[in-house]
Parts: C-alpha cells; structure tokens; sequence
C-alpha cells in the first residue's frame, strides 16, 4: 500500500481537495436563495438537492479526472511507477493504489453530497420522504459505477500521454455521455442514418446515472428491476473502460 | 545490520546482450545492440562498480537487470529483492521528505529513514521540490536504503547515486552503506571520473563486451581509465 499511501499524502498535501470539499457544502445552501425562492418558498429544498448533485457532476469532471490524470502523467514521467515495478509491484495493482487513493477523497465527497441532498432536502410526507432517501441511494450507487472506472481511464491515459491531454480526453468522453449524446438523440429523431443510429447505440449513456431531474420533481424512486438493469448497463460500459485502460497503462515515459 | 536467511545474486549467463528493440518500421525489428557478456558474470553481496564512458549501456544493464526493459538475447537471473534507483527518480515536489519517509515506511525502518536523514544532513521539513539536486538524491539513497533493513536478500541497482552529492555526503553515505552490507548486492553505475570508492568488483562496457573485473579493495582510477579508453 506504499503507493497508495505516497498518492494520498501527495493529494492531501496540495490541498484542492479542501476547496471542493468546502464548496460542495457551502454551495448547496447559496446558490438556491440566490434564485427568487421567495414567490414559491417549496422549490428551496428541491433546489438545495438540485444544487448539491450538480456540483458533485463539476467535482467529478473538475477534481477527480483531473487528479487522475495528473498524478498518472507525474508518477509515470518520474520513474515512481518504474521504481515500483522493480519492487514487484504489478500494473493492476500500480492502478488500484493510485485509483484507490483518489477515490477515497472522492467517496467523501460524494457523501457530502449524499447527506445533504436526503437530510436537508427531504419532504415531510413519509411516503414522500422513503422515495427520496431510495432515490438518493440509487443515484449515489449509479454516480459511484460511472466515475470510478472513469478514473480508472484518467490515471492509465495520464501514464501514456501528457496529464492535460488526458484529462481532456476523459472529461471529453465523460462529457459526451452526460450531454453529447442528448444532442444526438435530437439529431436521431429525423435521421435514419444507419451508421450514426450505431453510434448512438455503441455511446456511454452516462446521462442514465443522472437522476436529478428525479429528485427535483418528485418523480419517486426507480423499479428495483429497471435500476437493476441501468446499473448492469453501465457497469459493463465500466468493465470495458477498465478493460481499455489496462494496455493504455505504461510504468514509465 | 540486517542478518538474510539467504543471500542473495546477480548471475548475468554468458551470451547476454543488452540493448534497444524500436518499433518495427517496414516488416522489421530495429535493434540497437550495446553490450554482450562472453562469460558469466555473478554478484555476490558487497559492492560492485559499473564502469563505461557515456551512451555505453549503463543504465541500459541495470534497467534490464531490473526487468524494465527485456534483454536482446541470454538470461539474467536475481535472487532478491530487486531496487532500481534511477538517476531521475523525483517525488512530488509538494512533499517533504518527512511526509515522504511516513508514506513508505513505519516503525524501525522509518526511524532508520529519520537517522539516516540526519547523518548525511538533510532536511526533512523542506519541500521536495525546493531541494538541491544532492538533497533530492539523498532523499532516493534513504529510501532504497531503508527498503534493505529487514531480513530479506537484496539487489540494489544504482544509477548515478552520488551525483550531486558533495565529498562529505558521499563519505557518510559510504559509511552507511559499509554498516549494512550483509545480505545485499548493490550494483552502482558511477561515472569514470568519480573519485575513487571501494568495491568488491568492478563491471566495465568497453567495446560492446561487458567483462568483469575482480578489484582488490580500491579501484585503480588510471588503471580504470585507460581501460575503459
């Protein structure tokens, strides 16, 4: 675990996380009542959820596959990762360290964000307030199976080529599966063009771990069969994303 | 002084060559051949020197000692714990070698760390990326040398280790090495005109041969010198 242990101090030391952190708390709460909540006071808490979902998607896009990306481009170019070869340290474990290390930031804020979207933003209806806690609990478990082999890609891409690079790429796949392929779908509606029909059926439809629009309307939480289906579709996109990173993976530069 | 269950060896067989496998360009392999052992070369425990003028093969041998990169043709075999301490090795430059020491090592080996750090003066509460290029490396030398304090045989490849280091720095380090030199092999690739250090055996790449060459205590530099020309 020296590797993990050597990532963790190394992030902890540079202090972004701090920011994000501090913002995923503190945002939640200011930026609903910067909007004109007072002509219909019963969208501040819908929003607060609203808010704090999205700005957990901005730290996944902003921190997280940054941080992958840079620590994979800055061990790999600095002979750390080569070092822990000679040691007998594998590339498959080599990634789970460093994927371990980032993520273990991450899991915390994500029950930042958890906390506050089903403690501070529930309804008073019983029946409301069980759909909301499920809701939030389905939500955290599909955001978790899009972004940890996502991170998984970051840091193996990081190791191949420049650190920006990389992180332009992931965030650009990531991108595309929350929003690109929503303007596809548009595009699609009119179109029977065979071979972007194939796209669009091949695209990481990441949007489906987006469950936000759920909270903020009330729509109640997902089938157990249907998120069951949703988590194995995604889940499999994830495998073949680890699948894709390993041979992307190189010790040193 | 670490005391291992059993000791541990280089055994380079003759017919090893080392060099570069490029990328195949039109149908055929590009190989760069450097080097190649005509006889067996084997490294007991104690100190033994790499010796050869520049772009020769030597980090090229020890990266391919360490299984970094493969041989052309022939066989290495290391009975131990393999280090490869490379010349550029570099840690997070926000990292204090304190953090660094506490992120790779507990207990008695990161006291030996903390001690070590102490006895070739270098400050451990200064950021890593503020450092000289000798206190950088004497962060590296700490490191691969607190990894050899336990009961396990070890193989220690060293590129360049002293380079940056002043006189004082390299005695103490010298003194170090001395103090825990049972149960390891250290392979240490120095430039030909590094001053004088003791060995048990001295490695030379001269002429595309990599020879071995038994050193009774010092190694003659001029002798070293003239060979290697």
């Amino acid at each position: 675990m020296e590797l993990y242990k050597l990532t963790l101090a190394s992030i902890l030391n540079r202090k972004t996380f701090a920011i994000f952190a501090l913002l995923l708390i503190a945002l939640p709460f200011v930026l609903p009542i910067m909007t004109p909540w007072e002509t219909k006071p019963s969208l501040l808490e819908p929003a607060r959820s609203q808010a704090a979902w999205g700005l957990l998607w901005v730290a996944a896009l902003g921190w997280l596959l940054f941080q992958g990306a840079t620590i994979g481009d800055r061990w790999a170019s600095n002979g750390i990762l080569e070092y822990f070869k000679t040691l007998g340290v594998s590339r498959f474990r080599q990634i789970a360290e460093i994927w371990a290390s980032v993520f273990t930031i991450f899991i915390g804020f994500a029950l930042i964000t958890f906390v506050i979207s089903t403690f501070t933003a529930m309804p008073g209806d019983p029946v409301e307030a069980r759909h909301w806690m499920h809701t939030n609990l389905q939500y955290l478990g599909l955001f978790l199976i899009v972004t940890a082999p996502l991170l998984v890609f970051a840091i193996a891409l990081g190791t191949r080529i420049n650190g920006a690079a990389a992180y332009a790429v992931s965030v650009g796949f990531a991108l595309y599966g929350l929003f690109g392929i929503g303007y596809l779908e548009v595009f699609l509606a009119d179109n029977t063009n065979l071979l972007l029909n194939l796209v669009y059926i091949l695209s990481p439809h990441y949007h489906l771990a987006d469950l936000t629009s759920r909270l903020v309307f009330k729509l109640g939480a997902i089938p157990a069969a249907e998120v069951a289906q949703i988590a194995a579709y995604l889940g499999g996109i994830g495998i073949f994303l680890i699948g894709l990173s390993f041979p992307l993976y190189r010790e040193g530069k | 002084m670490s005391s291992a269950h059993h000791l541990p060896s280089v055994t380079l067989a003759p017919g090893l060559t080392i060099g570069y496998r490029g990328r195949r360009l039109r149908g055929g392999d590009k190989e760069v051949q450097l080097a190649t052992a005509n006889a067996e070369i084997r490294l007991e425990p104690g100190r033994h020197l790499l010796l050869a003028r520049n772009g020769r093969g030597k980090t090229t041998l020890l990266k391919t000692v360490a299984r970094i990169i493969p041989s052309l043709t022939g066989e290495i075999d290391c009975d131990g714990t393999v280090q490869f301490v490379d010349e550029d090795l570099r840690f997070d430059d926000e990292l204090k070698p304190r953090q660094i020491f506490a992120a790779l090592f507990k207990g008695q080996k990161r006291a030996f760390a903390l001690d070590m750090a102490k006895r070739i003066e270098l400050d451990i509460e200064k950021p890593y990326g503020k450092l000289s290029k000798g206190n950088r490396q004497k962060v590296t030398l700490i490191v691969a040398e607190t990894r050899t304090r336990d009961e396990e045989p070890h193989i220690l490849l060293l590129d360049e280790p002293f380079s940056g280091l002043d006189f004082a720095a390299r005695d103490a380090v010298d003194t170090i090495w001395r103090e825990n030199q049972d149960g390891i092999v250290r392979l240490v690739c120095v430039h030909p005109d590094e001053p004088t250090l003791k060995a048990d055996s001295a490695i030379l790449i001269r002429d595309g041969k990599l020879e071995q060459l038994a050193v009774d205590g010092d190694l003659d530099w001029m002798e070293t010198k003239q060979a290697l020309d």
